[in-house]
């Protein structure tokens, strides 16, 4: 019972500790009725209430926002400016309808047991509010054949735990329970994890440097340190070092752990070193690839007009003719060595042909050379 | 005396509104302006009375146009609809404008005979053909014929000093001010001046018997008399001026118009530049060229004098610059910022009258009986048939130009990127069109998800657009250097501006998003390509605008409407006696200044048919000039450009013709062998200037070597090629080339990989994707980076992978940073890296800090194209640190990696090699990364290589580009530490991803290369696919 000279006020209901979503009401007796309000405070703001008068008493109910939101609760009954009263309600979750808030992230992860999900839990009240700590979760995860459960206790409004990944990839399915609710379902797939060494192989047709076949290198089945086949997609470099020195190159991504990677034969007689990167990860053994010579030799022939120089007869291993396309080459220079003009063709049908403008070339002679297939062969030229 | 309904007038405004009222649904929606006040009466439509549009330029005002025209389709609207309300508004405007016409007809000549003519002209006035249904200026249109209607209201109260002529004639003069704001301000220098002049002429000639005795004494006597109705006026006029869009004028002053000029045809050399001389001059002078005589000859006589010296600046000033006189008398930042055409629309609308009494004079006039005494009566038909048939002639050639020469691109279906932008909350990110044409106001129009872009450059705030010469981004590349360059910027850092989707309606630009970084999403049912970027931010849900104050608003959204009721309520009586007769109406009193067609001078007959001698002699000698450049092949030079201009507009049948015949090439193998060839030259190029060496040439042979420069969406290519010519009666040809006879080595192939797909598993909900649908950020590893210095521009190089297993889109956001940690600028990598990347791919990258280009050195900028322009930003400080934001996204699409390096050939500071293609996409672009090592193989630098043609399935393609010169690169800063993938620091993320890391794998791939200031190169592959399948 408090009073001053400006008014008395008794508090009639003294509950400190409500259960959230049930109706508070609070009772006072008081010898002035008007103007007295009760000044609601929680963690989310405040509130003035007006009374409900009946006689001498003054009831104030709580409104929603305040009753349903779990946490102190404290109150001020406010007349004159001045608060005369005072107390604070402990409105505790409403265990009877909980809802589960649950996460499940990142939603893939890398087999070995380092790589982990982080499977987090809020249990709510049906008014968003969080349940009490240690209140325990149930959860489950599947993985292949196996079904653990497990349970963990909430701490600071929420209750989590580690999922590590499993040495196998795959898919681990996890789901968490409380007092009869239950989450979805959650997935995060597991990859398998850094690749391991490998070898390769080489597929081709023939072994002969004719520039139109392709060669193949093909990997075994790529797998991680844990016998997982390697993701789909993963790039696989293929390094070839040329018995020129260059570094020539294809690629291939995996599809169940083998990649494939495809070139050209080349068109001259050479030795490739191949060896394939994942790069950074792993790497396979160096493969040796010999390619012989197709084309073993052409014949020039210059027509009588001296217009044309006709380059014929390239045979490839079989005798038969070259596939079309093999690049030609023709320089024409002076005797002194003197560079006239370098002209490029392909052959067609075994053949190639250079046209000689004969308003260009002056009257003397010229040496012809002709490069293909890693063969040069020259001729001479007079014009008269 | 009963007036009589003027049955010319009624004739005109039957035959003016029949064919003027059924063409434009025809015409009017593909010209350059309507579409824009279709956007801006949307906007009212929406909101009447905020000015702020947020949809255009990040937002701009639309208090920076006169607003009537605007609000009244917007106000239509609301009964049909927007094109409804701008067709209404365009039949409003035909009445007028043949009324107008009519009335200012009878003011200059007060006879109505002749004012019925004039009206009948100027429903076949080509100006005014060409002004509604290939410009589309409906304002300029509208402001105008009310003009017209202005000026017998302004004679009449300068004349008689009756008040309500006062009030009917600043009625008018708002509603031209709120119409149109240039109209108002150059029609009271070019129109009321001469009418003032005019009125005190006739005042004057009132005072003296005839008009010998007119001396300037008198005439400045009656200047003197009549000098406070004028003055009245003028200030009348001048506050309607400053308060009826008073709106207007403060944001004038608040957003000066900061845009640097942007060409347009109309300053063009119409000599040089002869299509801007068709349309700009030829076309709306049209058959009033041959009356030139004439008409200068009555607008200098005593009564017309004022009319006369205005015609004259008018014409001149029209001529553009074809000679340096309106340059002179406009002064360089007015000749540059006005379109100077309107001028000629004036001036042929003001000799329209003149124009009249003309034909009136040659139909049933002096003319007539003078012609027919002099040259008989068969030359009187022939001369007015040919003048009959010469307007007839102007009318369909201007009504058809847009169906030969269409200015903008097809008609677009926007209702699949009108629901595309609705769908799935795309309109949370703005949107950019490409190649729509004037179309994009009609797209913005229908929804109200936001554009970079616009179409009213006046409203621009966007530093990147002020500074560059461009219409808009959409059409960037008629506008070379300034337009590609402007549109890399949006199209590299998007996220600055929000920008997440492309409609893409022209291929042209498909490289240079892909190589941006964009990626193609889906093409729309109307054959609209849709182009995403990732990583993205949506627009905030706040964005700042430049609010006014509120009294400002209500003004704008009302006066102008009031002008229009008011001047209807003013003049309405005046209108309805007017079509009715109903009452006699007060005599004008300019009527009685119409002077009598007894004698035409036999001067101006001679003069005219000098003139119009003069004239076809003109035309022949152009006709001449045009058929000699057909004469393809007249000479080798000739016979190659020709060549590749057939190229280049890819009418190879043209091409083909220039063929040796005696090659036996048949056009339908030349044709198959050209049109397998595909390529960022053959694809995407444009030519952009050709020269032609004739290296040796005898009688019948010449050889030649063709240097041609191409400007790509990527970079500007010069190549050349040399062939050899032949003569065969008389006529030169191309000695056909040899064509690769390279044979794939499979006929039938097959090919498996891995392909992706995502889409989110949710039900379709308006909500945001569920948190348990939301993909990880694929893991990237920055493996190097480091900011080198180098040719006086910041880099910074690297390298980084793929360390997830998905592949990933990626986006390399670089800052730069002095000592004291302060920002110096920040840029995105553009096109040396590889976006896209496989599971453990790796790629180089490099950024280089781009600024806004021009914008310091407006006055230099370069007048041709070239797209590899680089800006590289102005720093204040030395930049010594530097921080590297990676984000990886899944990606799905372009993810084609089969292209081998089958040769390679090191030479002397030069690379040459062949790719294969041993896939089944054909490769359209490819590119090379080159990555430079010095001796310790520690990375130095990276660069790129466009291949000018394409990789064909199961096919080689041969490269050769020289290396670059290293020497002088400079390293500032090789530290990871601030290097941050999706957020994360990278080291931790190499700690767990990559924990073992093997170097010298890396290593192994490097190609010694000895050069200068460097000595392993590594090259890496990339390309576009054009059509994947």
């Amino acid at each position: 019972m408090v009073s001053n000279e400006n008014g008395s006020f008794q508090l009639l209901t003294p509950v400190t500790e409500v259960v959230a979503g049930h109706a508070i009401t609070v009772k006072f007796r008081a010898n002035v009725v008007d103007d007295v309000y009760l000044l609601l405070n929680n963690a989310t703001g405040s509130t003035l209430v007006p009374p409900n008068v009946e006689g001498d008493t003054l009831s104030y109910t709580f409104p929603s926002s305040f009753k349903n939101k779990a946490g102190i609760c404290s109150w001020n009954l406010v007349y004159n400016g001045l608060s005369h009263e005072e107390g604070q309600l402990n409105i505790l979750p409403n265990n009877s309808y909980p809802v589960l808030e649950t996460y499940l992230g990142p939603r893939s992860i890398s087999a070995g047991n380092r790589d982990f999900s982080m499977l987090v839990i809020a249990p709510t009240d049906s008014y968003d509010n969080p349940l009490l700590d240690s209140t325990r979760i149930d959860y489950s995860f599947q993985f292949k054949e196996a079904i653990q459960n497990e349970f963990v206790y909430t701490k600071n409004l929420i209750g989590w735990e580690r999922i590590f990944s499993p040495k196998e990839s795959g898919q681990i399915l996890v789901a968490a329970s409380y007092d009869n609710v239950n989450s979805k379902e959650f997935v995060t797939k597991v990859y398998p994890s850094i690749p391991t060494d490998f070898r390769i192989i080489f597929e081709r047709n023939h072994k002969f440097a004719d520039g139109n076949q392709q060669i193949a290198f093909i990997t075994d089945i790529i797998k991680d340190e844990f016998g997982n086949v390697i993701t789909d997609g993963t790039m696989v470099t293929f390094n070839i070092e040329s018995s020129e020195n260059m570094i020539l190159q294809t690629v291939g991504t995996t599809l169940n752990g083998i990649a494939k990677g495809k070139i050209l034969h080349p068109n001259k007689e050479q030795r490739w070193n191949v060896t394939a990167y994942v790069i950074g990860a792993a790497q396979s053994n160096t493969l040796v690839v010999d390619f012989e010579k197709a084309i073993k030799s052409f014949d020039i022939e210059i027509s009588k007009d001296s217009t044309t120089v006709f380059v014929k007869n390239m045979k490839s291993f079989m005798q038969q003719l070259v596939p079309d396309g093999i690049p030609i080459t023709m320089i024409i220079s002076k005797p002194n060595g003197e560079l006239i003009e370098t002209k490029t063709t392909t052959t067609r049908f075994g053949k190639g042909s250079f046209s000689l403008t004969k308003d260009f070339l002056i009257k003397g002679s010229y040496e012809i050379r002709i490069e293909s297939a890693g063969i040069t062969k020259t001729e001479n030229l007079e014009i008269e | 005396m009963k007036q009589r309904s003027n049955t010319l007038l009624i004739l005109a405004l039957f035959i003016g509104v029949g064919f003027h009222g059924s063409s434009i649904f025809f015409t009017l929606e593909s010209t350059y302006d309507a579409l824009i006040h279709l956007f801006f009466a949307d906007h009212y439509a929406q909101s009447w009375f905020e000015p702020w549009d947020y949809r255009w330029y990040t937002g701009f005002t639309v208090q920076s146009y006169p607003p009537l025209v605007h609000q009244t389709i917007g106000i239509l609207s609301y009964l049909g609809g927007l094109k409804f309300g701008m067709f209404t508004v365009a039949l409003i405007g035909i009445v007028l404008f043949i009324t107008g016409a009519y009335r200012f007809g009878l003011l200059i000549t007060g006879d109505r005979k002749i004012a019925g003519y004039t009206s009948l002209l100027a429903v076949f006035s080509s100006t005014f053909i060409e002004t509604l249904h290939i410009f589309g200026q409906l304002p300029s249109i509208l402001a105008l014929s009310i003009l017209l209607h202005a000026l017998p209201e302004i004679y009449l109260w300068i004349k008689s000093g009756k008040l309500r002529y006062l009030a009917t004639s600043l009625s008018l003069i708002a509603v031209t001010v709120t119409s149109h704001h240039v109209t108002p301000i150059f029609g009271m220098v070019f129109f009321i001046f001469p009418l003032i002049g005019m009125v005190v002429m006739d005042a004057t000639k009132d005072q003296v018997q005839h008009n010998r005795a007119i001396t300037f004494k008198v005439f400045w006597f009656q200047f003197k008399k009549l000098f406070w109705r004028i003055v009245i006026f003028g200030f009348g006029s001048l506050i309607l001026f400053v308060f009826c869009i008073l709106p207007y004028w403060l944001n004038s002053k608040k957003n000066p118009i900061t845009q640097v000029p942007i060409p347009h045809g109309s300053r063009d050399n119409f000599l040089e530049v002869t299509s801007s001389g068709l349309v700009f001059f030829l076309i709306p002078w049209g058959i009033l060229l041959f009356l030139l005589p004439y008409i200068f000859y009555r607008f200098y006589s005593k009564r017309y004098l004022f009319f006369g010296l205005s015609f004259t600046i008018l014409t001149i000033l029209g001529t553009g610059g074809t000679t340096p006189i309106p340059r002179l008398a406009l002064g360089e930042t007015a000749f540059n910022i006005l379109t100077l055409d309107r001028f000629t629309l004036w001036a042929t609308i003001m000799a329209l009258p003149i124009f009249g009494e003309f034909v009136f004079r040659l139909v049933e006039g002096d003319l007539r009986v003078y012609i027919q005494d002099r040259f008989g009566s068969i030359y009187h038909k022939i001369v007015g048939g040919s003048i009959a048939g010469g307007i007839l002639l102007m009318v369909v050639f201007t009504m058809s130009l847009d169906y030969f020469r269409p200015s903008q691109p097809q008609k677009i279906n926007m209702l699949p990127i009108v629901n595309f932008l609705g769908q799935d909350q795309h309109d949370q990110w703005r949107y950019l069109p490409l190649g729509f044409g004037d179309q994009m106001a009609w797209l913005s129009a229908q929804t109200n998800a936001m554009t970079v872009d616009g179409n009213y450059h006046s409203a621009r705030r966007l530093p990147e657009l002020t500074t560059r010469a461009i219409e808009r981004l959409e059409n960037s590349k008629f506008r070379g250097v300034e337009g590609i360059g402007s549109l890399q910027q949006f199209l590299t850092v998007p996220e600055k501006y929000n920008l997440k989707y492309i409609f893409s309606n022209d291929k042209f630009y498909d490289p240079i998003l892909y190589f941006c970084g964009w990626q193609r999403l889906q093409q729309l049912e109307n054959g609209i390509m849709v182009w995403e970027k990732l990583n993205v931010p949506p627009i905030p849900a706040i964005i700042s605008k430049e609010d006014v104050s509120n009294w400002l608003k209500i003004i704008w959204g009302i006066i102008p409407l009031l002008t229009v009721i008011v001047a209807f309520i003013i003049n309405i009586q005046w209108v309805w006696l007017r079509a009715l007769k109903s009452k006699k109406l007060p005599e004008g009193l300019f009527l009685k200044y119409a002077v009598s067609y007894d004698k035409f001078s036999p001067k101006i007959v001679f003069t005219s048919h000098i003139w119009a001698f003069f004239l076809l002699i003109v035309f022949a000698y152009g006709g001449y000039q045009a058929y000699l450049n057909h004469a393809e092949q007249i000479a080798p030079k000739n016979v190659l450009m020709a060549y590749y201009d057939a190229l280049d507009f890819k009418e190879f049948t043209r091409a083909y013709s220039y063929i040796d015949p005696n090659d036996q090439v048949s056009l339908s193998q030349y044709m198959l062998e050209v049109s397998v060839t595909d390529g960022i030259l053959s694809s995407y190029a444009k030519l952009d200037s050709i020269g032609v060496d004739i290296i040796e040439e005898s009688d019948n042979y010449a050889k030649a070597n063709v240097h041609t420069q191409w400007i790509t969406p990527l970079e500007k290519i010069k190549k050349d090629y040399e062939h050899d010519l032949i003569k065969v009666n008389g006529k030169w040809f191309i000695h056909a080339k040899g064509f690769d006879n390279d044979l794939p080595p499979d006929q039938f192939l097959s090919s498996n990989g891995t392909s992706y797909f995502n889409h989110g598993r949710r039900r379709i909900t308006t909500q945001q994707t569920n948190h348990e649908d939301v993909l990880k950020q694929p893991v990237l590893e920055i493996l190097k980076a480091k900011l080198v210095k180098f040719d006086n521009g910041y880099s910074i190089i690297g390298e980084l992978q793929n360390v997830d297993d998905i592949p990933s889109d990626v986006v390399l956001k670089a800052t730069l940073y002095n000592d004291e940690n302060q920002e110096l600028a920040n840029y995105n990598a553009k096109y040396q890296m590889k976006h896209k990347l496989m599971p453990k791919e790796i790629t180089s990258f490099r950024v280089d800090f781009e600024g806004i280009a021009w914008s310091s050195t407006k006055d230099t900028i370069p007048p041709t194209f070239d797209p590899d322009e680089f800006t590289p930003v102005s720093l204040s400080e030395q930049p010594t640190k530097f921080n590297l934001q990676c984000a990886g996204n899944s990606a799905t699409t372009d993810l084609y990696k089969s292209v081998a390096l089958q040769e390679l050939h090191i030479e002397e500071n030069s690379i040459r090699g062949t790719l294969f293609n041993f896939g089944i996409q054909e490769v359209t672009i490819p590119q090379l990364l080159l990555s430079y090592y010095n001796s310790d193989k520690e990375l130095i630098w990276v660069d790129h290589r466009f291949l000018k043609e394409g990789v064909r399935i199961q096919r080689k393609q041969t490269f050769d580009f020289s290396l670059n010169d290293l020497n002088g690169i400079q390293t500032i800063n090789n530290s990871l530490e601030n290097c941050f993938v999706n957020g994360l620091p990278n080291a931790s993320i190499s700690r767990k991803m990559f924990p073992n890391r093997i170097p010298s794998h890396q290593e192994n791939l490097f190609q010694p290369t000895p050069g200068r200031g460097f000595d392993f190169i590594k090259v890496e592959v990339n390309g576009y696919i054009g059509n994947p399948r």
